[in-house]
């Protein structure tokens, strides 16, 4: 309960004293450092020698000891040193659909000196892949399995360089918002689509392909060389490429209220899965939401305006 | 947080686990230290791969079986070797089951208490420089912990700036922090007593006066005692049984109270004249401090009635002393149950009795001599037929017999003792002293090395109410007391037969002799300003330092030194230097922009100054144009390369015109 409490206090007062921004450079306003386990027990045993170079009066154990202070605070300095001045910087990501791993990635911008020995991870949306760090990137994961905006909270930036005796680390908030889709969900088309829509809109009606041979066509500088008709070239009728065809299955409509059956978000990963069949199969597909409705298209821009629409779906921006 | 360990890791930590081992050598028993040893063994017999680890539960009942068995072996030996030997068992345990990074911790931090341990036997410089090679392998283990990428180069780098840095702070402190008395009171080791002993048998020095170890050093502070004067009293022995010469119970007696800090003090008189020294003690595990004739008692010793001094404490590590000495001192009267003390003799008749000597002390007080002339006699006895040996043939029942008219041949202790026979046999009260004599003068430190092979033995007579010191051996061998022991040896093999090795047997050869003084005048500096730097000197050095700056006191200098360390705190992480210069136009700009944002018109992210003014002039049309004159000049200001130095500044001006019409409006 207070644990709770004190956590929201402390997750407030980050809030205000790191806000989120897109590219932030270290420094003593954004690093927190505290001795380590490993740096406690050091001063434990600094403690041990003091009393026993006391009590032994013992000038060695003593000049050991403050020896061994001073080693603790020069620590701290190299261990601020190491991270201070480092620079990162977030880049937008790919939006990502719900459940899967994804990826986020860190520009770093090192000062003099290349910082050493961190590590990052996400506070909430932990995903099984841990972080890559490279010389001047970061590659992070986080998952969600909730459709919508996806922020996977501070990255938590650590690093125990050079004794481990401090723990320098900072929560950065980049501000996030990754778009994820809802997981599609393997189906059938019957129930979605309507085969009356499907006939209306979709009877003889062809598209050019490369499926079957369809019919010639006057030569444009530019186009393939492959699709040249060489024979009626060398027959000397000029130069004729040979228009394919392919015949499309017919456009397809994909209305949420066909499914009103099933829980909301198992419809969406239903659909979900059908734009990305009927794109993958280069059908044409419409999309009908009750408070939206996408016509017919086809292409990665329609993909994508259908695929957002799913995900935003009756969700209010930054909810992750 | 990676758990395994890599080979750097276990690599170090091995080499560090050997040199613990190596240097602690000398104070384990040996069959710890064979658990050591095979500790080191099957870890490197698992770093190349042959062996596997044990397991938690095995390794677990191996340390409680070992423990118990240390216990029992160690226990008799006192609280402080069981101490050593559970930490160095629990180390070389914790050594073999290293797995995770906190078990390094484990194994570091106990490193570090042993090296402390090691600075309780050992204070010279030599061992100083072993600790902190320790020390700095303790360190690179630590540290390699975490640098997983560096290069070698990198590695070491790191880890000395590291260490160098924390000197400076190191040292402040060292000589900064006032030193606490003993918490409580530690167990201390048990450990054979070195230098001189509480009895001596004729036969009993020869080993020691062959040793080049340190005795003590001592400097004095104007005036320096002559040679032939420089008797270190260390003890009295006045008891004899016919072999051995020892203290009687009295005498032991005043030693017990001396232990615990009682005992008499001497104080200065007003006649004669005073010689200050200062002596740095080798540790020799007993209590006694070799002074001159007669020191005065200082602080923290106590004087027994034979003018020499103890300590409370014995001596375990290097500790110095400053001393002051008198020419005289007043003395008392001997009571009679001193003088029966000190003229005590085994009885006649007993299986020791010396019938030749009784003959030559009854012939010659026959002949009319006096006593005194008989004691003179015997002293040119032996400066005629006696010669000095380190190695004396042995003497049988009858000792003194055996010396006098057989042998003829011995060292200080063998002529000391028969002097001492025909004293008290004469009547006289008299009594051996021990301790050291002369020491080697170390021209360019100024201070005199008193080494163990300095030990002699000579004798004490009482006479006209006061004791009178008479030393044998002079009569043989002046040179002994004149220019030390290897110039009295006409066989100089003897000198240090025993130490092959020793800098001390090769004081021939120059370069050996140089650097042997050079090290000697290192490891005097350490002991006099590193390991004895106490309160006092503490004192003295800021009294030094401060006596420079009359206008300064401690409180003040405490107070200035920290508000230097609290400001250049304050400098280091405020960084004003680094802060970015605003140049003047970006100033008046900025106010601008405040000005406006707090009408509700802030400038947005990205916005330039033009775009800016340009909607402001349309929300205030009638700063119109003073907003866009101020927008002009700016740009001019900023980005017009031909500017002319003049121009500019009259720009500037014309902008801070502008900037007040602006927020009058």
């Amino acid at each position: 309960m207070i644990n709770v409490f004190f956590r929201k206090y402390f997750d407030k007062w980050v809030t205000r004293r790191l806000p989120a921004t897109k590219q932030v450079t270290l420094n003593s306003r954004n690093l927190f450092i505290f001795p380590s386990k490993a740096g406690i027990h050091f001063l434990i045993s600094c403690f041990i020698l003091f009393l026993l170079g006391t009590n032994y009066q013992n000038n060695l154990i003593l000049l050991m000891v403050f020896f061994l202070c001073s080693f603790m605070v020069t620590c701290l300095l190299l261990s601020y040193q190491n991270l201070a001045k480092l620079t990162l910087t977030a880049t937008d990501s790919e939006a990502q659909f719900a459940g899967q791993d994804c990826q986020f990635i860190l520009r770093l911008i090192h000062a003099k000196h290349h910082a050493q020995d961190l590590t990052f991870c996400f506070q909430k949306g932990q995903s099984k892949l841990t972080s890559i760090v490279n010389d001047d990137s970061v590659y992070l994961y986080a998952t969600s399995k909730n459709r919508g905006y996806f922020n996977p909270g501070r990255i938590t930036l650590r690093s125990s360089f050079p004794f481990g005796l401090y723990n320098v680390w900072t929560h950065l908030d980049f501000d996030y918002q990754l778009l994820l889709y809802p997981q599609p969900l393997e189906n059938t088309l019957q129930d979605l689509s309507s085969s009356e829509h499907n006939v209306a809109h979709s009877m003889g009606k062809s598209r050019l392909g490369v499926d079957q041979f369809s019919t010639l066509k006057s030569y444009q500088p530019g186009e393939s060389l492959k699709s040249v008709a060489w024979k009626q070239v060398a027959q000397g009728r000029g130069w004729l490429t040979k228009q394919f065809e392919q015949f499309s299955g017919g456009d397809h409509v994909l209305d949420i209220s066909r499914l009103n059956h099933l829980a909301l978000e198992t419809r969406l990963s239903f659909l979900c899965y059908h734009i990305i069949e009927l794109e993958k199969k280069g059908l044409r597909y419409a999309l009908i939401l009750p408070n939206q409705k996408i016509e017919m298209g086809l292409g990665s821009v329609h993909k994508k305006r259908c695929l957002t629409a799913l995900a935003l779906f009756e969700r209010v921006k930054n909810q992750s | 947080m990676k758990a395994y360990l890599n080979r750097l890791n276990l690599t170090l930590i091995i080499v560090t686990y050997s040199v613990i081992v190596i240097v602690l050598l000398p104070q384990l028993s040996s069959y710890i230290v064979f658990i050591g040893i095979t500790c080191a063994a099957w870890r490197i017999g698992h770093f190349i791969g042959r062996v596997a680890l044990l397991s938690p539960l095995l390794l677990g009942l191996f340390a409680v079986a070992m423990s118990a068995l240390t216990v029992s072996i160690i226990y008799s030996q006192g609280l402080f070797t069981l101490l050593l030997h559970l930490v160095f068992l629990g180390f070389s345990l914790k050594f073999l089951e290293l797995r995770t990074r906190r078990d390094v911790y484990f194994f570091i931090n106990t490193g570090f208490i042993l090296t402390a341990l090691f600075f309780i036997f050992n204070t010279s410089i030599g061992s100083a420089l072993i600790a902190s090679l320790l020390l700095l392998l303790l360190l690179a283990t630590l540290l390699s912990l975490h640098v997983q990428q560096l290069y070698k180069k990198a590695f070491i780098k790191l880890l000395f700036k590291s260490c160098l840095i924390s000197l400076p702070l190191a040292s402040l402190l060292f000589v900064v922090i006032p030193r606490l008395p003993s918490l409580w009171k530690m167990p201390l080791q048990k450990q054979a007593t070195t230098g001189l002993s509480d009895s001596v048998s004729p036969g009993g020095i020869a080993k020691l006066s062959r040793s080049s170890a340190l005795a003590f050093r001592a400097t004095f502070k104007d005036k320096v005692v002559p040679e032939n004067e420089r008797y270190w009293r260390a003890m009295t022995l006045d008891n004899f049984d016919g072999t051995t010469w020892s203290q009687s119970d009295q005498k032991k007696q005043q030693e017990s109270l001396a232990k615990r800090g009682a005992g008499l003090s001497f104080y200065p008189t007003q006649k004669g004249n005073k010689v200050e020294y200062e002596l740095i003690i080798e540790p020799h595990y007993n209590y006694w401090v070799p002074v001159l004739d007669y020191a005065l008692t200082p602080s923290g010793l106590v004087s027994l009635s034979d003018y020499s001094l103890r300590s409370e404490q014995p001596i375990v590590t290097r500790k110095a002393f400053s001393i002051e000495q008198m020419d005289s001192v007043n003395t008392k009267k001997l009571t009679p149950v001193q003088i029966r003390q000190l003229t005590q003799l085994p009885t006649l008749n007993s299986a020791v009795e010396n019938p030749q000597t009784e003959q030559w002390i009854t012939d010659n007080l026959r002949k009319g001599h006096s006593k005194e002339q008989i004691l003179r006699l015997l002293l040119a006895r032996f400066s005629m037929h006696f010669t000095y040996t380190l190695k004396p043939p042995l003497l049988g029942k009858s000792q003194v017999d055996d010396f006098l008219f057989t042998t003829q041949a011995g060292f200080c202790v063998h002529y000391a003792s028969s002097y001492l026979y025909v004293a008290r046999r004469l009547g006289f009260p008299a009594r051996m002293v021990t301790g050291y004599l002369g020491g080697e003068w170390q021209a360019s430190e100024g201070f005199f090395t008193v080494r163990q092979y300095d030990a002699h033995a000579w004798v004490e007579i009482w006479s006209d109410g006061g004791w009178q010191r008479v030393d044998p051996t002079s009569f043989v061998a002046p040179e002994r007391v004149e220019s030390g022991l290897e110039a009295s040896l006409t066989n100089s093999n003897e000198f240090l037969a025993d130490e092959l090795f020793s800098l001390q047997k090769w004081q021939s050869v120059e370069l050996l002799n140089a650097l042997r003084v050079r090290l000697a005048q290192m490891d005097y500096l350490w002991a006099r300003y590193v390991v004895n730097f106490d309160n006092g000197k503490q004192l003295r050095l800021l009294q030094y330092w401060l006596a420079k700056f009359p206008w300064l006191n401690i409180t003040y200098t405490v107070f200035l030194l920290m508000a230097a360390i609290f400001s250049a705190l304050l400098l280091m992480i405020f960084k004003p230097w680094q802060r970015k210069k605003i140049a003047l136009e970006d100033k008046l700009y900025l106010s601008l922009q405040s000005h406006f944002t707090q009408q509700g018109y802030p400038r947005q992210m990205g916005q330039s100054i033009s775009d800016y003014c340009a909607l402001l002039s349309v929300q205030k049309p009638s700063s119109a144009a003073l907003l866009g004159n101020f927008a002009q000049r700016y740009n001019a200001i900023k980005y017009q390369p031909s500017l002319s130095e003049t121009e500019r500044k009259k720009m500037l001006r014309q902008l801070q015109l502008l900037i007040k019409q602006l927020i009058k409006i």
